[in-house]
């Protein structure tokens, strides 16, 4: 802990011996669960304990089982990009372009039995030594595909954006349940205790429909649920001082305000709620410059910012957005979320009316950062412990909309995810969707199963992890349990 | 070919149900001991006739026998019976009970409990002359007489029942006047109303003998749940809307998980997965006015308002309107021959496009002056004038609620569920209590056919209602309890059932139970009775052989201290410094949101709306509750989820608060206003404003030492920092609003 000199002293003590003293005995486990990580404590403080004293909930815990990741980038493509046109490659489609079909789908427009076929707009060619096939709306990306798995064969229970977001988030189409990155900061606490262990960065358009909805901590303390992250300026809420409190200000405040606690505290010191309040705000003073450190690229280099395509207007916004993900992989958080697209209609992948358009635009601005983030990384040797996540709430329909025009309407049935990274086998495709692309058919998926194989890569059993609550044992994976994709798992 | 498949993923989503994993993440790593639910048989499991004999071991499902405290050593401890049942168990371990909270930390104790507010150093003050015996009881009475207290209750009433005023989901869309829902709630606790009655109200406020706007209004918490207006499958989505009040409504009055045995019999209370759905069915009219395949349609029709105008309200209104159309009957016969006489002066072709009533009308408009004499023109002119104003003039409308109405005097057969499928059908099941309260099946009258509805859940609020029912009058004085106490007798408040926990004093909460029967449900004299035991009014002290013995305080043998509320800790800041508007009810308020959280939000330009400062500065219960876009001075300190039940709060410890506490824009604000207090009451004398502040704020004067320390930090902020002495008076009192003294309560 970089403590900064203090600027008095309490009766003759460093602050550091103030918090060692007062907050002794009884009171100390709470700061030590929440100081020691830095080496606040050279040796750690033994005191009684009961069942009531406070326990830091972000404090690391141990995983069930060896974890092959340490931490997840969660790559959220909002608003649910076309499987056909992206990365699962459909020749059969192409020559159907124009020709109403039977087919049944099931979207915003409701249940159809027939449709006009929109042919893929895009031509695939294979890359890499897999000889994967990739459509020309990724020529960054597609020089990655040896190092991700791609899974085609993806369902979820619904195709309406609301409740297929909530699904994707937290499993669930009801509303009220904790966010997957929830779990994993409550399986696991958090190894940055200076750094939200849950952050969430949005895009410029506007959050997801539902909003924090999509990164709540649901049923569970509010500890674990996502901190939004802004890729400039001040990056967490009320980081700042509203009218600019200087620094050295702020320290003579906090160092009354501690001297004030610290008489409070005397006679109530077996309180270690407290005590924790007490270094609850320390670790704010250090936040505040813990969190701006991590968000200053200045010590980037140009070459590495040119990596992310942060020096085109284009790849801007996604670019700094994956850069910032990479550097607080390398600060310890634990769960990163990064969506592309916000707001509404085409200001994210719901291409209802012009799929070239659409898929042109959000693909454009996101190519280049994400082979960017994957390429950097690897070549730091990240990529081993990072779990990458790409992926939508939902896929695209083989057919039409409407009448006219090239838009998709949502498929639930069937859909393309990939993952890449740690524990993750490289080169690999999984599971099949029909000649048409219109639903999986061959090893099937369900959100699930993709929760329950980041949670397992995480070293958290997926049918074990509970948190009672509603008179229940909660899961992520619901009653019902799921087993994780092993196919793509090294 | 995957409809079925998905119909079959949806079989086996049920929502919140237990299954055989019971990992608990509190032993990583460590193998998962025996669970005793796995070695249960599947009768033992299924309840049926084994409830009865549930009924005769576990606690909560005995009845409440006739209970006579115990006999205790100490004569003070034995006059009130709370005592006497605390301190029989203190002696039996071998612990003394800490000495009296002193009156500074009783009274502050007392003020926050029923007010949610600290008392004014002028209010601390008489409480410490006065050393008439009745000091303490008459300040009691005085914070259950203050309209303060409804405002602080009925806060943890809307923690039960989910309330929001919002639907969820991609629209989020808004619960029109929701707000009365929270007006009614925060009344019935002001007026003292019966508890049974409460309860009556709002299961069955349409249904009652006497029905009143209130008792609609009431209903309204059964519409209060989260609703997707698009669900992905209309039929499950029309039982999760029930399942949503038949779990609520179980947890909130019962104290009961019921909704563990949607799905399946549930594992561990003998709760069968029929008496889910007799449970159910209690409530099956009252979604029946939407068509099941007609969901998605029709259940935008959920969130209609229905007028709760009472009979004289009504005719008041026909009234008003009749009177209002003939004096506009009155003044266009006044002005038809002015008009008629402009018309004349058209020309043929003017005629003729005069058919049309636009053109018509602009037609007049131009040639009215030239058609018309001048004091004939000023005289249209003003006719005209009136015309306008009362067409642009609106009766004031009558007042509407979200409320229950059933679709008729018949309900729907109900089935059970099978794997809590809406497309599986299992036995078919009429309404019934849970089987292990052992009550006789109850008679739902046969209503005539033009009733409005069933009567069904008349019955079951009656039952749930009554002196009789094992647990309504047990759970109730467990949350009074709780909400005085940091902590229920039972911890878990929402679940009684097995996998809860056990209470620290089961016969204690029997006696108060019975207590409460017999007052006639009366909540206010029970706040009195707990508030002016020895118990409650014991300090927050340690003592060597309580930390050593009980360190968890199972047994109260001090208070315990907590922390503000996050309702709490801003009302307290906006009382504090002179600015809390006490103007109570109607409909929400929006405080000023960072542009950073609106951006959180898919619309944020239409996330949040706007009111004025004054408004603004209201209690916090008259924050507009959005689901998607909780208030963010008050989601920071652990405001209750919205989505379901919320039965304890957390009162969690994270730097975010701190960096909140410190440099958000309401505490600084506030933080000024606070300095302008003191300089206006004390004056420019750094001691005399800390002397001052400390009394606002901490219900206490400062100790010399403190008072030191508080003029060297003015002077040091000034000296050292550059600061005028008002930048340096305000910065210290950002430091007293960020205490922990100013967030725990002793």
């Amino acid at each position: 802990m970089n403590l900064e000199k203090p600027l008095n002293s309490f009766c003759g003590q460093t602050r550091r011996d103030f918090l060692h003293t007062a907050a002794g005995g009884f009171a100390s486990l709470a700061l030590t669960g929440l100081l020691d990580l830095d080496g606040f404590f050279a040796r750690p403080v033994l005191g009684a304990t009961s069942g009531k004293q406070l326990i830091n909930p972000l404090a690391p815990k141990n995983p069930h089982f060896s974890p092959k990741a340490k931490r997840v980038i969660f790559l959220f493509m909002y608003g649910g990009p076309s499987h056909v046109d992206t990365f699962d490659y459909k020749p059969n489609l192409y020559p159907l372009d124009e020709k109403t079909i039977q087919i049944k789908t099931f979207g915003r427009g409701g249940h159809k039995k027939e449709g006009r076929v929109v042919g893929p707009k895009w031509p695939f060619q294979p890359y890499g030594q897999c000889g994967k096939q990739v459509s020309d709306l990724f020529p960054h990306l597609s020089k990655r595909v040896d190092d991700i798995a791609f899974i085609h064969s993806m369902t979820a229970d619904s195709p309406i954006h609301g409740s297929a977001m909530l699904m994707m988030n937290s499993g669930h189409i009801l509303s009220g349940r904790p966010s997957l990155g929830s779990w994993i900061n409550y399986g696991l606490g958090s190894e940055n205790q200076n750094l939200p262990g849950y952050v969430v960065m949005l895009d410029r358009t506007g959050g997801p429909i539902s909003g924090a909805k999509n990164w709540t901590s649901g049923y569970m303390p509010a500890s674990y649920q996502g901190t939004v992250f802004r890729p400039k300026g001040e990056p967490i809420l009320d980081l700042k001082h509203v009218d600019g409190m200087s620094r050295l200000e702020q320290r003579t405040l906090l160092d009354f305000m501690q001297e004030f606690n610290a008489g409070h505290l005397a006679s109530r010191a077996d309180n270690s709620n407290l005590a924790a309040r007490i270094a609850s705000y320390e670790l704010a003073y250090k936040m505040q410059v813990s969190a701006p450190e991590a968000v200053d690229f200045a010590n980037e280099s140009e070459k590495t910012k040119d990596l992310y395509g942060i020096n085109q207007s284009r790849t801007e916004e996604f670019g700094r957005k994956c850069l910032l993900a990479r550097r607080l992989v390398e600060r310890g958080v634990r769960f990163i979320q990064v969506y592309s697209g916000g707001n509404h209609n085409d200001a994210n992948w719901d291409a209802h009316s012009d799929i070239v358009k659409n898929h042109t635009f959000h693909a454009g601005n996101t190519d280049k950062p994400i082979a960017g983030l994957l390429t950097d990384l690897k070549q730091r040797g990240l990529l081993d412990e990072t779990l990458v996540i790409w992926g939508g709430e939902f896929g695209r329909q083989p057919t039409a909309e409407y009448a006219k025009g090239t838009g998709r309407d949502h498929n639930a049935y069937g859909f393309t995810m990939w993952m890449a990274g740690g524990g993750i086998k490289g080169g690999v495709s999984f599971g099949e969707t029909d000649e048409l692309g219109s639903a999986a058919v061959t090893d099937r998926l369900h959100v699930r199963n993709l929760h329950a194989t980041v949670l397992s890569l995480m070293g958290l059993d997926p049918n074990n992890l509970s948190y009672f609550y509603g008179g229940l044992d909660q899961k992520l994976v619901g009653v019902e349990g799921a087993e994780p994709i092993r196919e793509i798992m090294a | 070919m995957l409809r079925p498949i998905l119909t079959f993923l949806r079989a086996v989503v049920c929502v919140g149900c237990w299954c055989l994993a019971v990992g608990a993440i509190a032993t990583p790593g460590q193998p998962i001991p025996n669970d005793p639910r796995h070695e249960m048989s599947a009768p033992e499991l299924a309840g049926g006739s084994s409830s009865f004999k549930e009924r005769e071991s576990y606690w909560a499902f005995k009845p409440v026998g006739n209970l006579i405290p115990p006999r205790v050593p100490d004569s003070d401890w034995q006059t009130n019976p709370i005592d006497a049942y605390v301190l029989a168990k203190l002696v039996d371990k071998g612990i003394n009970p800490v000495s009296p909270a002193g009156k500074p930390a009783l009274i502050r104790r007392a003020y926050y409990d029923l007010a949610g507010l600290p008392p004014t150093p002028e209010e601390v003050r008489a409480f410490e002359t006065d050393d008439s015996p009745d000091a303490y009881e008459r300040v009691i009475d005085h914070l259950l007489a203050s309209p303060r207290y409804g405002e602080k209750w009925a806060r943890h009433w809307l923690d039960l029942v989910r309330f929001a005023e919002t639907n969820g989901y991609e629209r989020d869309g808004p619960k029109p006047s929701a707000w009365r829902y929270r007006d009614y709630v925060i009344d019935a606790f002001n007026m003292n109303k019966r508890y049974d009655q409460f309860i009556r109200e709002q299961i069955a406020g349409d249904e009652l003998d006497a029905v009143t706007a209130e008792s609609l209004v009431a209903t309204g918490y059964q519409r209060l749940g989260i609703w997707d207006d698009e669900p992905v499958d209309a039929d499950q989505a029309y039982y999760d809307s029930l399942d949503d009040v038949v779990a609520t409504t179980a947890q909130t009055f019962l104290g009961l998980t019921v909704n563990c045995a949607r799905c399946h019999d549930h594992k561990i209370d003998p709760i069968p997965q029929t008496d889910y759905y007799r449970l159910l069915a209690f409530f099956h009219n009252t979604y029946n006015d939407v068509k099941q395949g007609e969901f998605k349609k029709s259940a935008f029709t959920l969130n209609t308002t229905e007028t709760i105008a009472s009979p004289s309200e009504l005719a008041d209104f026909e009234k008003r309107k009749r009177e209002l159309e003939e004096r506009i009957r009155s003044l266009e016969a006044k002005i038809a021959p002015f008009e008629e006489q402009i018309v004349a002066s058209f020309s043929n072709p003017e005629k003729d496009d005069a058919k049309d009533a636009r053109t018509r009308r602009d037609l007049i408009a131009k040639k009215r002056e030239s058609a018309l004499e001048p004091k004939a023109l000023e005289e249209y002119l003003a006719f005209s004038k009136q015309l306008a104003e009362i067409r642009k003039s609106e009766l004031r409308p009558l007042p509407e609620a979200l409320v229950i109405r059933e679709n008729g005097a018949t309900a729907p057969e109900t089935f059970v569920l099978v794997r809590g499928n809406a497309h599986v059908l299992g036995e078919k099941v009429v309404p019934g209590f849970p089987l292990v309260f052992g009550a006789p099946d109850p008679e739902v009258p046969i209503r005539n056919g033009g009733a409005m509805s069933s009567g069904r859940r008349r019955v079951l609020a009656e039952w749930i209602a009554s002196g009789d029912n094992l647990l309504t009058s047990r759970v109730m004085v467990n949350r009074i309890w709780q909400h005085h106490f940091g902590r229920g007798i039972v911890r878990s408040s929402n679940n009684f059932g097995k996998l809860g926990e056990r209470p620290t004093h089961p016969e204690l909460l029997d006696w108060l139970a019975r207590e409460f029967v017999d007052s006639g449900w009366d909540m206010k004299a029970m706040h009195k009775r707990v508030m002016l035991s020895k118990t409650y009014r014991m300090s927050s002290d340690a003592s060597e052989s309580g930390l050593r013995v009980d360190p968890n305080n199972d047994l109260f043998w001090r208070f315990d201290m907590r922390r503000l509320t996050a309702e709490e800790i801003r009302d307290s800041v906006l009382y504090l410094t002179g600015n809390l508007n006490q103007k109570m009810g109607g409909p929400s308020i929006y405080t000023d949101v960072p542009r950073e959280v609106l951006e959180t939000a898919s619309q944020p330009d239409r996330a949040w709306g706007k009111s004025s400062p004054e408004e603004q500065n209201r209690r916090s219960i008259y924050v507009y509750v959005k689901r998607s876009l909780i208030e963010p001075v008050l989601g920071t300190f652990d405001l209750a989820d919205t989505d379901s039940p919320c039965a304890v709060r957390f009162a969690t410890t994270v730097p975010t608060q701190a960096l909140t506490m410190l440099n958000n824009r309401f505490f600084n604000d506030q933080a000024e206003s606070f300095a302008g207090r003191l300089q206006r009451e004390a004056g420019d004398d750094p001691k005399a404003q800390a002397v001052r502040a400390f009394s606002l704020a901490l219900s206490r004067e400062p100790t010399a030492s403190e008072i030191t320390m508080a003029a060297e930090m003015i002077a040091k902020l000034q000296a050292e920092l550059n600061l005028s002495a008002g930048q340096a008076l305000d910065r210290f009192c950002l430091m007293v609003i960020n205490l922990n003294e100013f967030a725990y309560l002793d």
